[in-house]
């Protein structure tokens, strides 16, 4: 009886002109917007390529990473690495460069505004240049889905019911011995059917072109997470149909239901995403990246102070003395000197990396709320939790943000521990003088242990992306969601539908 | 056997009874006209019958099965001719005639692909395979006629069914439908026909303002003038209201 019901609501919709015209938009959208991103993921990609043979230059010129830390010294000024508050390395061959992702071109979700790299430095990680290009990133296959069949799933299911109960069908229909919830369930089967068919014809077409364009979706990496998208987006489409369905049995006037569907479709496609952002950032809100460098450059620097009083004190007490030597510096004095400033030294950059990380971790706490706050909310749109879905599937979600982001810390730690949290060469500071003078000698190049590590010693950043089983598992909270508003909105619509009065 | 027991229907709560303790009975084997005018209830009994809508109180039965306790089983054995047959326009005469054949539980296979029904109600041959939203509204009665038909249940609930047939055409209907009493096929028929009703009715019920007025008995029928009853119970009113039920001792209310 369901099928029965289902192949006519088939039927009936393939003729439809609302079925032609969003069923023909959706079909051109679809590779053309795979077209448009795969522009855009090329041009990243070719971004990143550049990123990465720029890195491999400098890893592998000879003792560069020796320059990089002495070339200050020789100016005078100091080795880059230790002691520099509130200088940002643009060392290219430390920076976390990470590939966009391939499935970007689906779900753009954050790929393109992620930063292009994570420069690491002395004074911490910092953000590269956003990995923008001038693809329409908004234009999406989620965007499609979400908008165009959105719209189409809704308006199959605004007069499912009142359409049928107003032209008088529903008494021809009702007249027979057919329960009313097989009614409704043969409506949701025919209106998914329906559904499908520009699904079926457009993505498939969307494939061919991303594969025509080079992007690798059919690798074992991919096919798991395409496949998944497209049966997250049979979910997200037949809530909004359950969602129309339902709507469409409390009303009588099939003008009415039309009205209020498309007042739902323009709240949960629209509205609600970024009523999140709103909400999110009035009750969470993070404060501006600029704000956090200065922070971050005034903890550095009251420390910075400390540390100039300490070995001001170290190099009294070591040379009995405040005066300066000029001149080469005496090898048993610094041997004296390295070793009574040592702890002091480690203790000054133990309490750096904590004020920092201290900094770090609110920050990212933060960020963390509001967009956990932004998800919780945009959950109440099925379209905002097919999105999300979406973008982890993709690998473009907060995840994936999160995730190399906790790669680059790590890094970063790993970094400050073999190479920054050393001081290469002398510093003296006399304690007489107002603000402290500052006399440097540059490391020695006769002794080893004077001098940085090379880049070959240092550990190498790699990004480790979330495999698609992970992607997946990820998923899998949004789509028991999407499955429970199925579940609920079309339990909704039966239960409208045994009580509706057929007049 | 169709059967409402102080059957009452108020569609809102401020709204006037739309049935009023109705009761009635259509026997197997009888034609029995719902006489009344526009809002008398004629069709809120009908609609009861068929699970339209439930009952404020009261009950409606077919064939014992009460409809508002298992609708699906009631309505397996009962069938209807609307006044105004609605199919599916996009479809064709006979591809409407198999939907709502199987969507009855009928075979899946109608004989002659349906072609028998819909020669059986007088379609033209030439109007099988059209789609419906050509048919004219005899043409689309026809063809809610042969749906009915094709479901072979054994209780007809019919509303204006003769509603724009042309005069050979409801005759041919009437024929018809004699031929389904006589297989002993309980019928209700809504109309305001009074003519007919006095030439094929076997009972006559008249109701007004959701009430059943007057029963007029087959014998009664065909003696007494059926129209001047009937305008007589439309107009019987006074200050106090309806002075209903007309007690007719000769046209008792059926058991």
């Amino acid at each position: 009886m369901i099928w029965l019901i289902a192949r006519r609501e088939v039927v009936d919709h393939l003729r439809s002109a609302r079925f032609l015209a969003l069923c023909a938009l959706a079909v051109v959208l679809l590779p053309l917007s795979a077209y448009v991103n795969a522009a855009g993921w090329q041009a990243r990609r070719a971004f990143h390529d550049a990123l990465r043979q720029a890195q491999l230059a400098r890893l592998t010129a000879a003792d560069s990473s020796r320059e990089v830390a002495a070339d200050g010294a020789r100016a005078g000024g100091g080795p880059r690495w230790g002691w520099r508050s509130g200088e940002v390395s643009t060392d290219e061959a430390l920076r976390a460069i990470r590939p966009p992702a391939p499935l970007s071109v689906l779900a753009a979700g954050d790929d393109a505004s992620l930063p292009a790299y994570w420069q690491f430095g002395s004074e911490g990680v910092a953000p590269g240049p956003p990995l923008t290009s001038s693809a329409a990133a908004g234009s999406d296959f989620v965007f499609v889905v979400q908008v165009v069949l959105g719209l189409l799933a809704i308006l199959l299911g605004a007069d499912a019911v009142c359409g049928e109960a107003e032209s008088g069908v529903l008494r021809a229909v009702l007249a027979n011995p057919v329960p009313r919830a097989h009614v409704v369930a043969g409506k949701y089967v025919g209106g998914m059917i329906t559904l499908l068919v520009p699904l079926a014809i457009g993505a498939p077409l969307a494939l061919l072109v991303l594969r025509a364009r080079g992007v690798p979706v059919a690798d074992a990496d991919t096919w798991p997470r395409a496949l998944a998208f497209v049966a997250v987006a049979v979910l997200y489409l037949s809530a909004m149909l359950a969602l129309a369905i339902a709507v469409s049995t409390r009303t009588h006037r099939a003008r009415t239901a039309l009205v209020v569907v498309l007042v739902g479709w323009v709240l949960l496609v629209l509205v609600v995403p970024r009523a999140a952002e709103l909400v999110a950032a009035g009750v969470r809100p993070v404060e501006p990246e600029e704000l956090a460098r200065r922070e971050r450059a005034a903890a550095a620097a009251a420390i910075e102070a400390d540390r100039v009083d300490a070995l001001a004190s170290v190099w009294r007490r070591v040379a009995g003395t405040d005066e300066i030597p000029s001149g080469p510096f005496p090898p048993a004095l610094k041997r004296e000197y390295n070793a009574a400033r040592a702890p002091v030294e480690e203790e000054m950059f133990r309490r750096k990396r904590a004020a920092f990380a201290a900094l770090d971790d609110a920050r990212e706490r933060a960020e963390r709320g509001r967009r956990a706050l932004v998800a919780a909310v945009s959950r109440a749109s099925p379209a905002a939790t097919f999105a999300l879905a979406a973008a982890e599937l993709a690998g473009t979600g907060d995840r994936t943000r999160e995730r190399w982001l906790a790669q680059v810390r790590a890094h970063q730690r790993a970094l400050e521990g073999a190479a920054f949290d050393r001081v290469y060469g002398v510093e003296l500071y006399d304690a007489r003088q107002p603000g402290r003078l500052r006399v440097t000698w540059g490391p020695d190049p006769s002794d080893p242990a004077d001098l940085p590590p090379a880049y070959a010693d240092l550990p190498r950043f790699a990004y480790v992306a979330e495999s698609a089983g992970e992607a997946l598992r990820a998923a899998l909270p949004d789509v028991a969601w999407l499955l429970a508003c199925n579940a609920g909105l079309l339990a909704a619509a039966v239960v409208g539908f045994v009580r509706y009065e057929v007049r | 056997m169709l059967r409402a027991a102080g059957l009452t229907k108020r569609y809102a709560p401020s709204a006037p009874l739309a049935l009023d303790a109705l009761d009635l009975e259509v026997r197997d084997g009888e034609l029995l006209f719902l006489l009344g005018a526009n809002g008398a209830g004629k069709t809120t009994t009908l609609d009861c019958f068929l699970d339209f809508t439930r009952p404020t109180a009261g009950s409606a039965e077919v064939d014992g099965i009460v409809v508002a306790a298992d609708p699906v089983a009631a309505k397996r054995r009962c069938a209807l001719v609307p006044e105004n047959v609605v199919a599916y326009a996009t479809l064709t005469a006979r591809q409407n005639l198999r939907f709502f054949s199987r969507l009855g539980g009928g075979d899946r296979s109608l004989a002659g692909d349906g072609a028998d029904a819909l020669e059986r109600v007088g379609l033209p041959a030439a109007a099988f395979d059209r789609p419906v939203r050509e048919f004219s509204k005899g043409m689309r009665q026809k063809l809610g006629i042969a749906v009915a038909i094709a479901r072979d249940a054994p209780n007809l609930l019919l509303d204006e069914p003769t509603s724009g047939l042309d005069p050979a055409a409801a005759a041919d209907f009437m024929a018809l439908l004699a031929g389904l009493r006589a297989d002993g096929r309980a019928i209700l028929m809504c109309t305001h026909d009074v003519f007919r009703a006095r030439e094929y009715a076997d009972r006559a019920a008249v109701m007004r303002a959701g009430r059943l007025v007057a029963i007029v008995e087959r014998d009664e029928l065909r003696h007494c003038d059926l129209e001047a009853l009937y305008l007589e119970l439309m107009a019987d009113d006074d200050e106090h209201g309806p002075r209903f039920p007309r007690p007719m001792s000769r046209v008792p209310l059926s058991p």
